[in-house]
C-alpha cells in the first residue's frame, strides 16, 4: 500500500517546479499530464525527474521514471519515498 | 567556500512555515553557545540564516570573530542569506561579497564604477566565488545593473546553472548581442541535452549561438553527404555506443570488428576535413567506467580501457595531419566530476542519452571554449611579474642569492612554474616581463644558478615604477598586438584589480596564493589556448604515421555510396503478431521525426488492425548490418479496401535514417500490396514542426501529388499503371513469415 504524499504542500512545491521546468503558471490538477502541459515533452521529463530528485532528495527508478505520466503519479511516487 | 556542505543546493524550493520556525529556534539555541555551535558547521551551514535577524547576525559574528574577523565561509554564509557586513568583516573579502554586501543593505543600491569594473574582469578569471554570485545575480536585477548580471550569472553556469533564473529574460537581448554562430551537432547517443547545453556553453564563451541538430543518429550521412553550412560541426563520441561488443563472435572477429568500426569512423572524418574546411570538433572516448577484462582490461583486447586508447589513439592521429579536426579530451574536460557521476544508466536506457547533466554541461564548456579559441586565435603575450612570481622574495630587499628558486621547496614550486612558462613559449606564446624594480633586476637571469628562464626568453620587458597597466599599452602599441592577446600573471591582488580597470581587455586571472598550486593551476588555463607545438621534429613521426593512415582509409571507403555499399544492409519485413505488438505501439508513440502522419496507433487500436483480416495490414521492419542489428526500426499501418490501399501511417526509427532502409521498406509495402490485387496506394503527409525530414518522402519513391489541405496535408498516388516500385541498392529485403 503506498502512501500519498502531503498532497497541498508538495502540490505547491510542484507548482514552482513546474513553472521552472516547463515554463507552465497554470493550477495544477492531479489529473495534470503532458498532454495539458506543452512542454513536457520526453526530453525535458528528464529535467523533471532531476529537478524532483534534487529537490526532494531521492532517487527515482527506471520504473518510477516512466510510470511518470501525470501530476497524480508524481505525488504517488513522492508519498512512496516518504516524502 | 567550495567545501563548504550543501550550502545552497540547486533548485532548492522555498521552506515552508513550519521549516522556518525550526529554523529560527536552532539559531536561537546556536547563539547560546557559539564556540560549540561552530563545530558543528554541517549544522550551521544547513540553516535558513536569512530568518535570523540583524542583531542574531551581530551575535554570530562576533561570538565566532578571532582577532577581529570571523571565518570567511561565516561571512559568505551570512552574505547569502541576505544580511550586509560591517566594513571590518568585509576587509579581506572578494569583490563580489563586497558587491553582495552593499545590496544586502539597500537593494536599489548603485554599485561604486571601480567596483563594477572590477567585477565585469574577474567574470573572466573563472575564479569566482559561486554561491556568492548567484546570490548576487539575484539583486542585480533589481538595479541597473543587467548587463552586468548577465555577466556573472554566465560566468559561474558550469558550476550553477540555476542562477541563471533570475536573469533569463535579460540574458536574451545580452546573448542578441554577442556575434552570432551557427553549430550542428551529430552523435550515436541522442544529443539533444547537448545542444540545449551548448547554446549556454558558446554564450559563457562570448558567443550567439544558434544549433543545429543533424538528424538523429545519422553520423556517417552528416560527415560524408552533409551539405549543410555551419560555423562548427560537433560530433558527440560516448562509450556506450562506442564499446558495443558481440561476445558470440569469436576473439578475432570481435577485434576486426571493433577495428571495422573505428576504420569507419575514421574515415569518414577524414572524408569530411578534405571536403569542407568547417572545423568539426570532436571528443574523445573518455575512461571507461567499467572494464570488460578485470585487471586486464587495458591489455586484452577486448578490454574497454584497450579499446578507448585505441580509437583515441586513432583519432590523434588523424588530427595531427587535418587541421580541421579539433580534438576535446573528454577526461580533461569533465575533470572534478567523478566518473561515475559522467554515465547515468537509467538516461541512456530511457532515451539513449550517453552523459549526464553535469557531464554535458563541461562537454559544452570544453566544445566552446575550443570554438572560441580557434576565433581567437593562438597569438597570446603572457606578461609576468617578477618578484613573488617567478621567484620567491624580492629582489629590492633579498638579493640575488637569496631569491627562492630550485630544486628544493619552497623554491622548486617557482622553478616548476618557470618551466610551465618556457613550455608555452616553447608552443609559440611571447613572454613580457612586468616588474616594479630597477632595471638591474634583470641580472638575477644571469646570476642565480637556478632560474629556468633566461633573459632572451622574454621578447620584451618593462621594468620601472609606472603603473603596469601603462606599460602594458606601451608594449602592446610596441608588438603591435591587441590588448585583448595580452595574460596577465602576478601573485599581488592590488595589481590585478589595478590592470583590470586600466585595462579591462587583459586577461588577469586569479593567480593561486600558494605558489605551489601555481605550476599545474598555469597548465590547466592554457589548455583553453588554442596551441600547437610548431618544432617540425615533433611533428614528423606523427605526419609520417598519419599519411600512411589516411592511405589505409582510402583505400577502405571513399564515397558516402561505398560505405552503404559495405554496411551490408539487411531489412526483414513481417506482419505484426503478438510477439511484436508491444514495440509497434511504442514506434508509433515515440517517432516524432520521419514519421509521415504522426498518428499514434495504440496496443489496443494496432491489436484491431491485426484482427481485421484482410481490410488493414501492419507491417514492420527490422534492420541489420555489418555493425549491429537494430531490431524493429520501421512500422506501417494500411488499410486495404478492394484494388485500393491507404498508407495510414509509415514511421521508421532514426537510428537508420539516410541509409535507404526507407525505401527497401516502402518498396517491400508495395509489393506486398501488389500481391494482393492492390493497384492504386494512397500515401499521406501530414506536416508537423518535427517531420519535415519526410516532406520529401512520396515524391522521391514515384507517388504523384494529388491534393494539399489548407493545413498542408498532402495526399500522394501510386498506381501500378504509372509509377515504379522504389528499390536500392544498399537493402537485402528478406521476408520472415510468423
Amino acid at each position: 500500500m503506498t502512501t500519498v504524499a502531503d498532497v497541498p504542500r508538495v502540490r505547491s512545491e510542484l507548482g514552482v517546479i513546474f513553472t521552472d521546468v516547463f515554463e507552465y503558471d497554470e493550477p495544477l490538477q492531479a489529473s495534470t499530464s503532458p498532454d495539458d502541459v506543452p512542454r513536457w515533452d520526453s526530453l525535458s521529463h528528464i529535467a523533471l525527474v532531476r529537478v524532483l530528485e534534487d529537490t526532494f532528495e531521492i532517487t527515482l527508478s527506471m520504473d518510477e521514471m516512466l510510470e511518470i505520466r501525470s501530476v497524480a503519479d508524481i505525488e504517488a511516487v513522492l508519498g512512496r519515498h516518504g516524502v | 567556500m567550495a567545501n563548504s556542505p550543501a550550502l545552497h543546493s540547486p533548485h532548492s524550493s522555498p521552506r515552508g512555515a513550519r521549516t522556518r520556525q525550526l529554523d529560527t529556534a536552532l539559531i536561537e539555541a546556536l547563539l547560546l553557545d557559539v564556540t560549540a555551535a561552530l563545530r558543528q558547521r554541517t549544522l550551521v551551514s544547513c540553516l535558513d540564516w536569512s530568518a535570523a535577524n540583524a542583531h542574531q547576525i551581530a551575535r554570530l559574528l562576533d561570538g565566532a570573530s578571532c582577532a577581529g574577523r570571523a571565518p570567511t565561509w561565516l561571512l559568505q554564509l551570512a552574505l547569502t542569506a541576505g544580511h550586509p557586513l560591517s566594513e571590518e568583516h568585509l576587509e579581506d573579502l572578494s569583490p563580489e561579497a563586497r558587491a553582495l554586501s552593499l545590496l544586502n543593505e539597500r537593494a536599489d543600491a548603485c554599485l561604486p564604477v571601480a567596483l563594477e569594473k572590477q567585477l565585469a574582469g574577474r567574470c573572466r578569471t573563472c575564479a569566482l566565488e559561486a554561491p556568492i554570485v548567484a546570490a548576487l545575480v539575484g539583486k542585480l536585477t533589481q538595479g541597473a545593473h543587467r548587463d552586468l548580471a548577465c555577466r556573472l550569472a554566465l560566468a559561474i553556469w558550469s558550476e550553477r546553472p540555476d542562477a541563471i533564473k533570475p536573469v533569463k529574460h535579460e540574458l536574451e537581448a545580452f546573448v542578441a548581442m554577442m556575434p552570432p554562430a551557427t553549430l550542428r551537432v551529430t552523435g550515436f547517443s541522442t544529443t539533444d541535452t547537448l545542444a540545449g547545453a551548448l547554446r549556454r556553453a558558446c554564450s559563457v564563451s562570448g558567443l550567439n549561438a544558434r544549433i543545429e541538430m543533424a538528424p538523429h543518429g545519422a553520423v556517417q550521412v552528416e560527415l560524408m553527404d552533409s551539405r549543410a553550412h555551419c560555423d562548427a560541426l560537433i560530433l558527440l563520441l560516448d562509450p556506450q555506443s562506442q564499446l558495443e561488443v558481440d561476445w558470440r563472435l569469436s576473439a578475432a572477429e570481435r577485434l576486426d570488428s571493433y577495428q571495422e568500426r573505428v576504420d569507419a569512423l575514421c574515415s569518414a572524418i577524414d572524408v569530411y576535413c578534405r571536403r569542407s574546411s568547417t572545423p568539426l570538433l570532436v571528443n574523445t572516448l573518455p575512461a571507461a567506467i567499467g572494464p570488460h577484462v578485470g585487471h586486464f582490461d587495458a591489455v586484452d583486447p577486448a578490454g574497454a580501457a584497450y579499446m578507448t586508447r585505441q580509437m583515441n589513439e586513432r583519432l590523434a592521429r588523424l588530427a595531427s595531419t587535418l587541421p580541421a579536426l579539433q580534438l576535446i579530451d573528454a577526461d580533461y574536460a569533465m575533470r572534478g566530476l567523478a566518473p561515475d557521476a559522467r554515465h547515468d544508466q537509467r538516461l541512456w536506457l530511457y532515451g539513449r542519452i550517453a552523459y549526464s547533466e553535469p557531464a554535458v554541461r563541461k562537454l559544452a564548456m570544453a566544445f566552446a571554449q575550443a570554438m572560441s579559441a580557434r576565433a581567437r586565435g593562438p597569438a597570446k603575450v603572457l606578461a609576468l611579474d617578477f618578484d613573488d612570481t617567478l621567484w620567491g622574495g624580492v629582489f629590492g630587499d633579498d638579493g640575488v642569492s637569496r631569491l627562492a628558486c630550485g630544486d628544493d621547496p619552497p623554491g622548486n614550486a617557482f622553478r616548476a612554474f618557470q618551466h610551465e612558462c618556457l613550455r608555452l613559449k616553447a608552443q609559440g606564446i611571447l613572454l613580457v616581463g612586468l616588474s616594479k624594480n630597477n632595471e638591474d633586476v634583470l641580472e638575477v637571469f644571469g646570476s642565480h644558478t637556478s632560474m629556468v628562464l633566461r633573459k632572451d626568453d622574454f621578447v620584451a620587458t618593462a621594468i620601472n615604477w609606472a603603473p603596469k597597466g601603462e606599460n602594458i599599452r606601451r608594449l602592446s602599441r610596441e608588438l603591435d598586438l591587441g590588448l585583448d592577446s595580452f595574460v596577465f600573471l602576478d601573485d599581488n591582488p592590488h595589481e590585478r584589480e589595478a590592470m583590470r580597470i586600466l585595462c579591462p581587455e587583459v586577461f588577469v586571472p586569479e593567480l593561486p596564493a600558494d605558489p605551489a598550486a601555481r605550476a599545474t593551476w598555469l597548465r590547466q588555463l592554457g589548455a583553453t589556448w588554442a596551441l600547437r607545438p610548431t618544432e617540425e621534429d615533433q611533428r614528423r613521426t606523427d605526419m609520417y604515421r598519419a599519411v600512411r593512415d589516411a592511405k589505409a582509409l582510402q583505400a577502405n571507403s571513399g564515397t558516402y555510396e561505398d560505405y552503404l555499399l559495405a554496411l551490408r544492409q539487411t531489412l526483414t519485413v513481417e506482419t505484426l503478431t503478438e510477439r511484436t505488438l508491444a514495440r509497434a505501439a511504442q514506434l508509433h508513440q515515440r517517432t516524432n521525426q520521419y514519421n509521415l502522419t504522426t498518428r499514434r496507433f495504440g496496443e489496443a487500436e494496432l491489436a484491431g488492425q491485426m484482427a481485421t483480416k484482410g481490410s488493414a495490414v501492419v507491417l514492420l521492419g527490422s534492420a541489420k548490418d555489418r555493425l549491429g542489428d537494430h531490431g524493429i526500426i520501421a512500422a506501417s499501418v494500411i488499410a486495404i479496401d478492394g484494388s485500393a490501399a491507404r498508407i495510414d501511417s509509415f514511421l521508421m526509427s532514426c537510428r537508420v535514417i539516410a541509409r535507404s532502409v526507407e525505401t527497401a521498406f516502402l518498396g517491400s509495402i508495395i509489393k506486398y500490396l501488389l500481391e494482393r490485387g492492390v493497384e492504386r496506394i494512397e500515401g499521406e503527409y501530414k506536416p508537423t514542426p518535427k517531420n519535415d525530414v519526410v516532406r520529401d518522402f512520396y515524391c522521391k519513391n514515384g507517388f504523384l501529388l494529388q491534393a494539399r489541405d489548407s493545413d498542408g496535408t498532402e495526399r500522394w498516388l501510386w498506381t501500378v499503371s504509372e509509377s515504379t516500385i522504389p528499390v536500392t541498392p544498399y537493402v537485402t529485403v528478406t521476408w520472415s513469415t510468423p
